[in-house]
């Protein structure tokens, strides 16, 4: 087989869909530039040379097309077949002389840019043309490939051209929509959500290629018509739009309530022993597949503008007290923020134990910083359906100098109470919650790195622990991977937050970042150090990812029965984190205009949600309109 | 006894439900020229597509030149010389490209034999192949498939489409090309005046088996018409070999396949006074097998 003939041949075959395709190209280019050269700018484009390399890939799809149909066509087919040529050979040498031929045609414009805006001395914008221009003409590549296969199989030009743009658009669109994806499926590979494009396209790409080959080799033939290619189409559609939904909430709504949104401050939700309390004063019945809402009603009357947890109170006589200093125009934060994470049950009732923090917004305009000035540790009692303060320990000391971030963790040894903020601690007895007792206390503690690094991952690292004395190692550990970890808000950082427990009987930890979610081991530890390592990470497709770019402090991070629960803003993802092998995603839940509060995972497994709808006021501000809770079956 | 140049064994092929070629067993002779006849639908492209590699048997094999055209097919290509039905090729080439293009192919292209045959066949090299006629264009794909100098030579119905004139003009440039070189040429038709004066050997396919394939000759020696009419009590199913056999008030007219003194006699007992035998050409005996209602006519009365 003499391939100069063969490209030859192809390049004679092309001659007029290359010079159509090109005129087709370079037109809006050229007409840039002649406008510009009569408005005195100078003969050069840019903007359309975007434009028109944005739709190369039809272009290439076409050209894909045009390669072999010539070849194709019944009676041809046996000319040239009948001759002693190697099939693969010879389609896949007009496979590459027509990609060749492509990419000159899509160089065109680009080459056109190149030369215009040097020679007239503009700025290319060479930063925005190497990021962009390699993206169209990837899957201007892909098209190729797939319209290529296409055309083998059909042997229609248009017909094999249009499906080639179908299956290239579904190509491109199928990442978007896979709801349990390649990743769960291969938890072990730990490539990143970014990889999934390029891995999609080569990928097609190959397989279009290789599926062209055999297809010339074995003769096989598609035949179409326009009737069944609409039938075929609807199907792929529907079947996309099938995915999208399972893609969007693959977990099923049991029930769901709206609840006026000026009769609770904050969606937090709280299960003590049976009954669950959902802040505001109010509870919550679920039952197996419903919900009913109860409203406190105190001496009476139903109480209105319930007051915000952890500032305020009710009197005797059904008042509203508030206090701590947010009537000064202080803004609070809590740790934990769930109610339930720090209880304590006495034979006098229920208690559970806080960190507040108070700040006040310094500066001017959008400049404004959060400034900390306060900070306590408080202690809770179960009245009724309210928490109420009984005691509580001023801490501020502990912020050294006025700082706009804290960190902070607590854990609950015993009667033991310990809890950091920054780089100190500060021990209390808490036998009687409601006389909270200094133990020990210690300023700067804790040095060292805060932050998880991407070179941590898929290594082993080590993070000091908290000298406190009194209270075991194991616990010493979490407190300081919890410190360290828990609320790292920082830019730049990977893992934004996380959390630490006890897993398949090791101390382990997970945290979550716009790329993913990734799982930690904690292997050995001495006195001063503990020692950690990467165990595994589940990347997030790219819908994943997109909804997490949207950072919020509402994210909620936790393991419960080896299942690992992640919500940030309108999404809550179920993974399953049993088997040490890997992070397998149950389910998603996406409500676009919820800003979900709280979950919680009830006995029977079911999950109760909390969120607010949130209504754009202009200036960057959101008021809270609705609020609502809602029943999801747990995903298995 | 010397290997012949096309041996199928069995050959089974279907277009998905559609069984077309049902054990086709056949041997072409080296340096014959090949008739092989059939209706239009017979399955004789199916067969050829089989022989070339084109397409895989479901079972049964065909063996060129010893070579099996399925697990050696290019070496099977390079040994043939093949001439599609209706061939088209690439209109925008010209002559001397698509010469160049198919030499390609070929390491054993014998350009100076292709110079010879241009100029026999009066092709003109610089025209492009859209713009020949008919004549031309088959001239053109004949000179493709002689080119390599190929030991066998497949033509399916090369005169396709061609009026008479051309098509004798044609079949004179085959004749003349191919028998002087010693090359078995296996040359399909459903035109059998076409293959009558050229063919050595014939054979006949048939709803996808060959119902014949004997020496020209030899079939039409054997084939025979009989005119009688039938003497009371005459059972013509005694007779075997029975082709055709018509009745035309009270005589009949038979065809019979085989036929020996034997069956002559036979029949010369069966008339009530005397018949008349006459000698059937490839046409009449063609459509004696393959439509021929083997008797059942007589037999019905």
């Amino acid at each position: 087989m003499r391939t100069s003939a063969i490209i030859h041949q192809q390049i004679c075959q092309l001659r007029w869909h290359l010079l159509a395709c090109a005129g087709l190209i370079m037109v809006l280019p050229i007409e840039e530039a002649v406008v510009g050269l009569w408005e005195g700018d100078g003969f050069h484009s840019i903007r359309m040379v975007y434009a028109v390399i944005t739709f190369s890939p039809l272009l290439a799809g076409l050209i894909a097309c045009a390669n072999v149909q010539g070849d194709l066509s019944e009676k041809r087919y046996i000319f040239w077949r009948s001759k002693p040529a190697n099939v693969k050979k010879l389609m896949a040498l007009k496979f590459f002389v027509g990609l060749t031929l492509s990419l000159t045609i899509v160089a065109c414009p680009l080459v056109f840019a190149l030369v215009s805006t040097a020679l007239c001395g503009e700025d290319l914008g060479w930063q925005t043309f190497k990021h962009y221009v390699p993206v169209p003409i990837v899957v201007a590549m892909m098209t190729y490939s797939l319209c290529f296969g296409c055309n083998v199989l059909v042997r229609n030009t248009a017909r094999s051209w249009l499906i080639g743009l179908f299956l290239a658009g579904f190509a491109l669109v199928i990442p978007l929509m896979l709801p349990l994806g390649f990743k769960d499926v291969v938890t072990d590979i730990g490539f990143r959500a970014f990889g999934f494009y390029p891995a999609t396209i080569f990928v097609t790409s190959v397989a279009a290629f290789v599926f062209a080959l055999y297809a010339a080799q074995h003769d096989w033939h598609l035949k179409t018509n326009l009737r069944e290619l609409l039938w075929v189409g609807t199907g792929l559609v529907f079947l996309l739009l099938i995915l999208f939904s399972s893609q969007v909430a693959n977990i099923r709504v049991l029930d769901e309530k709206e609840v006026d949104g000026s009769r609770w401050a904050q969606g937090t939700l709280d299960k003590v022993g049976d009954r669950l309390i959902f802040e505001g004063l109010n509870y919550v019945d679920v039952g197996k597949r419903d919900i009913s809402l109860h409203e406190i009603v105190s001496n009476g009357a139903s109480v209105v503008n319930p007051p915000l947890y952890g500032n305020t109170g009710m009197n005797s006589q059904g008042h509203q007290v508030i206090y701590g200093p947010r009537a000064k125009g202080y803004i609070t934060t809590s740790y934990p923020r769930r109610l339930n994470a720090l209880y304590m049950d006495t034979e006098d009732g229920t208690y559970h134990f806080g960190i507040i923090a108070y700040f006040r917004l310094e500066g001017e305009g959008s400049r404004k910083e959060k400034v900390h000035e306060k900070v306590y540790l408080r202690s809770y009692k179960l009245v009724g359906n309210s928490w109420r303060v009984v005691d509580e320990l001023n801490i501020s000391d502990f912020i050294g100098d006025r700082v706009n971030y804290l960190r902070m963790a607590m854990r609950l040894i015993d009667n033991t109470l310990v809890a950091c903020v920054n780089q100190s601690y500060v021990v209390a007895d808490v036998t009687d919650p409601g006389d909270l007792r200094l133990i020990d206390k210690r300023l700067d503690a804790l040095k060292g790195n805060w932050s998880l690094r991407h070179m941590d991952l898929q290594s082993e690292f080590d993070i000091p622990i908290i000298p406190v004395e009194g209270i075991s190692i194991e616990e010493r550990i979490k407190l300081s991977i919890d410190l360290r970890y828990r609320f790292s808000y920082f830019r730049n950082d990977i893992y934004k937050s996380s959390m630490v427990d006890t897993h398949n009987g090791k101390i382990a930890f997970f945290s979550v970042s716009e790329q993913g979610v990734a799982w930690f081991d904690v292997i050995r530890w001495d006195q001063k150090t503990a020692y950690c390592k990467f165990t595994s990470v589940r990347p997030f497709t790219i819908l994943e990812g997109m909804i997490w770019a949207a950072s919020s402090l509402h994210d909620r991070t936790f393991v419960e029965n080896g299942k690992l629960y992640l919500s940030r803003q309108n999404t809550l993802l179920v993974f399953d984190v049993r088997v040490s092998r890997g992070i397998r995603k149950l389910g998603h839940f996406v409500r676009m205009d919820w800003n979900i509060e709280d979950i919680a995972v009830l006995d029977d497994g079911n999950m109760l949600l909390s969120a607010q709808w949130l209504d754009y006021m202009g200036a960057g501000h959101f008021e809270v309109r609705k609020r609502y809770l809602c029943l999801l079956k747990n995903p298995k | 006894m010397t290997e012949p140049a096309i041996k199928i064994e069995g050959l089974h092929f279907s277009y998905g439900k559609k069984h077309v070629l049902k054990g086709v067993d056949l041997e072409v002779p080296k340096g014959s020229i090949f008739g092989f006849l059939g209706r239009n639908g017979a399955g004789k492209t199916t067969m050829i597509k089989t022989l070339l590699g084109l397409q895989k048997p479901q079972a049964g094999r065909c063996l060129v030149g010893g070579l099996d055209s399925v697990t050696d097919t290019l070496e099977v290509r390079r040994r043939i010389g093949f001439m599609a039905e209706d061939q088209q090729m690439y209109g925008w080439m010209t002559v001397s490209r698509i010469i160049k293009w198919v030499a390609g192919f070929y390491p054993n292209w014998d350009d100076k034999f292709v110079d010879e045959l241009a100029e026999v066949l009066s092709l003109p090299k610089d025209a492009k192949v859209k713009a020949l006629s008919k004549g031309q264009n088959s001239s053109l794909a004949l000179l493709l498939a002689l080119g390599h100098r190929p030991d066998i030579v497949i033509l399916d119905d090369p005169t396709l489409g061609l009026d008479p004139i051309a098509r004798k003009d044609f079949l004179r440039h085959v004749i003349d090309l191919l028998q002087s070189n010693g090359v078995t040429v296996f040359f399909s038709s459903h035109l059998l005046y076409e293959i009558e004066p050229v063919a050595d050997h014939i054979a006949i396919l048939n709803d996808g088996v060959i119902i014949k394939a004997c020496k020209t000759e030899q079939l039409r020696e054997s084939v025979r018409k009989f005119a009688l009419t039938p003497a009371p009590g005459a059972d013509f199913s005694q007779v075997p070999g029975i082709l055709d056999a018509l009745k035309v008030g009270e005589s009949v007219s038979i065809a019979i396949d085989g036929c020996d003194p034997a069956k002559k006699a036979r029949l010369k007992e069966m008339s009530a006074n005397g018949m008349t035998e006459t000698a059937l050409n490839l046409d009449e005996i063609f459509e004696a097998y393959v439509i021929g209602n083997r008797g059942r006519e007589l037999t019905a009365h």
